[in-house]
């Protein structure tokens, strides 16, 4: 057996030097994809965007049985009727690009509603495998899957999985074999009602397929019924007047839209699978997590735990922060003496070294330090599916500030960055919520501010200021959508899975940390170090000089800083984490603790800094997505906002104190 | 049977899902995370305010949280 599966394999190698295999990872959210792909992958990933949306997927190359073979993630999706943007991303990926496997990762304890998109999969006709993912869950459950029952009742192989420790996988790998390079088989594809069935053999001749590809035509001639909006473009019609009567007629005898009729009898078809192929054991009791978690649902209790969790993950942020950032400030400050003598020759050198020392010595000892356990948290945030329950949480603040609840999870985003925060409010089918969401959002510090307001709060304020910021910038935020709202009809309301709550895996968070921290230092650090230097030139031609005095008049008559804050905010404009090392730079220090500002001054500074205006990225992003008005609408409110807030802060604060 | 709005229905109740009165957009939404006719839905939250979070109980125990606005369009009855 081994020796002829080998021959097999080295005589498709020979044929894939052209074409190299490619298999696709498709599967619900949450059902395990990710961690799947982790575990086949382990040695290298690359993660990339698709064109337009930055709906991340990740693919990688492994060796599988001496042969190369290409693997991708794709996003999550509940259906091939997309109604979110990455469905969209999924489903065109598949649609466009060659596949010659796709491995359907099921979570084994949602197995009735996920075979509803098994049975969506089978329609495309290629090759198929079923990964029933979190077998462990299941056992505790008490649900049992007959795989092989499955697997004849589809005509796809079966394997039990479990992905995040690593089980099933072996057995897998031989299956991935089979159907790549052995004896592929196809799934078997449901057969709709008579009537249906006569339609869509009526129409299948009215239409091609516009470029030749993989797909089964059938899948076409359904979705020609079911969705036609959908393929639009990948099909040439030449017989529009047949199927608009096919349309027709199965409205007229169903009463009911096309889509509704396929969507039920996929419905029908994937319990009776279910029924057959599923055993519970036992009853499954409420388990201590299921108990917990309804307390982190349930109105009330729900808000004190956010609340709880929120403040906890603020204070560790603040003093890993501190503590890691102490770690660096002997080094970087021994490593400034070491250039300290080229002051005396060459006076420009200095400052070229002096600048690009300090966006470097900025970047690890003022910006990472908070960063790391900003993004580490973050991680267990997400990992856990807390996150979800946030979402569920605000909602209902967010309908009474006028924001649509699909929103939230994109505002959620925005404390990582504005940039994917802002594509993601593409799922709001309404453009003006969404672009009163985006607006909004804009507003939310980003990982870049909050790591400006901690890093400033911590060595000028202490952490009681920090809180106050944040409350005022939600309420800010919470108020200006009330306004602005009042101008737009009612936003519509949510329909959103709640996943069930996992504990994390440590090593897939540090991975996820890892792999920011190494964006970090791709996409930002390169900024961070040229705007540094950039200052630092400036600065020696006395540039900067000229710059504060520019905007002398607002930041020190209106907002009531020192003028050697200019330049931090024009440079800000770059990219937030430059204002805040700028400031030291600006006022020659070189610890945080020893600029010279005031505690109201520090707080209307960083007040400003957050909503003053959208960094380069951020513009570009409400450029290409609502063109040059909205975006000069956005600049526009955040100065204002911006302004109206530091004044706000400036006088309240200087009555006090 | 006496039928009525998802929206008025009581923590922990069960109930059938008679018919869903919404516009297209939601109804697609709400069949792709599995909410059908005919389900049997437990309600676990239904708070005076804000999203109603139900579990689907003919769909493995989903939980789906689903707005006021599209609760009150979903028609269900009692079932014991
Ligand atoms: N118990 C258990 N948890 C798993 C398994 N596979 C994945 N998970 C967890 O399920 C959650 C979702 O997994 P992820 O890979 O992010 O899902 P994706 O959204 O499909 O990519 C994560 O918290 C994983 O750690 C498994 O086999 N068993």
């Amino acid at each position: 057996m081994p020796e002829l599966q080998l021959g097999e394999v080295s005589l498709k190698k020979s044929k894939s030097k052209t074409s190299i295999k490619s298999i696709a990872l498709v599967g619900q959210p949450n059902s395990g994809k990710s961690t799947l792909f982790n575990a086949l992958s382990d040695v290298k990933v690359s993660t990339a965007n698709f064109a337009g949306t930055t709906v991340e997927y990740k693919e990688t190359v492994i060796n599988l049985f001496g042969s190369d073979v290409h693997i991708i993630d794709l996003p999550g999706i509940y259906s091939l009727n997309p109604s979110e943007p990455a469905e969209f991303v999924t489903l065109n990926y598949l649609l466009d690009n060659s596949i010659d496997l796709i491995i359907n990762v099921i979570d084994s304890t949602f197995i009735t509603r996920s075979l509803e998109l098994t049975i969506e999969l089978t329609e495309l006709g290629i090759p198929m495998l079923i990964a029933l993912n979190m077998t462990d869950e299941a056992q505790k459950k008490g649900i049992d899957i007959n795989t092989e029952e499955l697997e004849r009742l589809l005509n796809v192989p079966t394997v039990k999985i479990s992905a995040l420790y690593r089980k099933g996988i072996t057995e897998l790998l031989e299956k991935i074999e089979t159907q790549l390079f052995i004896s592929p088989k196809t799934p078997t594809q449901q057969k709709f009602t008579f009537h249906i069935e006569q339609v869509l053999n009526r129409i299948k001749e009215s239409f091609e397929i516009a470029s030749q590809n993989h797909i089964d035509k059938r899948f076409y001639t359904i979705k020609v019924l079911e969705n036609p909006s959908l393929i639009k473009n990948k099909l040439e019609i030449t017989n529009s007047n047949k199927i608009k009567l096919a349309i027709d007629e199965i409205i007229s005898q169903h009463q009911i839209p096309a889509y509704e009729i396929f969507e039920s009898e996929r419905h029908h078809r994937s319990m009776e699978i279910s029924h057959k192929v599923t055993i519970y054991a036992h009853s499954s009791k409420l388990t201590f997590i299921d108990k917990l978690d309804l307390l982190f649902l349930k109105p009330f209790s729900g808000y004190f735990f956010a609340i709880f969790f929120f403040a906890t993950y603020f204070f560790l942020i603040f003093s890993a922060g501190g503590w890691i950032g102490s770690l660096f400030e002997q080094p970087l400050s021994e490593l400034s003496k070491l250039f300290e003598p080229l002051k005396d020759k060459t006076l420009l050198g200095w400052f070229i070294v002096d600048g690009i020392y300090q966006g470097i010595s900025g970047a690890i000892g003022i910006v990472l330090p908070y960063f790391l356990p900003l993004l580490f948290l973050t991680s267990i945030l997400e990992e856990t599916g807390y996150m979800a329950r946030i979402a569920y949480l605000m909602d209902t603040i967010f309908h009474r500030i006028g924001l649509h609840g699909k929103s939230v999870a994109s505002f959620v985003m925005g404390f990582g960055c504005t940039v994917p925060a802002v594509y993601a409010t593409r799922i709001i089918e309404s453009k003006r919520d969404r672009l009163l969401a985006s607006v909004l959002i804009n507003f939310i510090p980003c990982s870049a501010r909050l790591t400006v307001i901690f890093a400033l709060t911590t060595a000028l304020t202490g952490p009681l200021w920090t809180i106050v910021i944040f409350l005022y910038i939600l309420i800010a935020i919470a108020v200006t959508s009330k306004i602005l709202s009042t101008f737009l009809p009612k936003p519509i309301g949510l329909i959103m899975e709640i996943p069930p709550l996992r504990l994390p895996s440590f090593k897939i968070i540090l991975k996820k940390t890892y792999y920011k921290i190494l964006e970090f230092f791709k996409v930002a650090f390169p900024f961070l170090v040229l705007g540094s230097l950039a200052l630092s030139i400036l600065d020696y031609f006395n540039f900067t000089k000229t710059m504060n005095s520019l905007f002398e008049p607002f930041i020190s008559n209106i907002l009531g800083l020192p003028k050697e804050l200019g330049t931090p905010l024009v440079f800000g404009f770059l990219r937030k984490e430059l204002a805040v090392f700028m400031t030291s730079q600006a006022f020659g220090v070189n610890n945080l603790s020893n600029i010279p500002l005031t505690i109201p001054q520090v707080v209307s500074f960083l007040i400003f800094i957050v909503f003053y205006l959208p960094c380069v990225s951020t513009s570009a992003v409400f450029w290409k997505e609502f063109g040059w008005k909205h975006l000069l609408t956005t600049v526009v409110l955040g100065f204002l906002l911006s302004t109206i807030s530091a004044l706000f802060f400036r006088i309240t604060l200087t009555t006090i104190f | 049977m006496l039928v009525m709005l998802l929206s008025e229905v009581n923590n922990e109740k069960v109930v059938k899902v008679v018919a869903i009165d919404t516009g297209n957009i939601a109804k697609q939404r709400l069949l792709a995370l599995g909410i059908h006719p005919n389900d049997i839905l437990q309600v676990v939250s239904n708070p005076s305010f804000g999203p109603v979070l139900i579990k689907n109980l003919s769909k493995d125990n989903a939980r789906i949280a689903i707005g006021r606005g599209i609760a009150q369009k979903i028609k269900v009855e009692n079932v014991n």
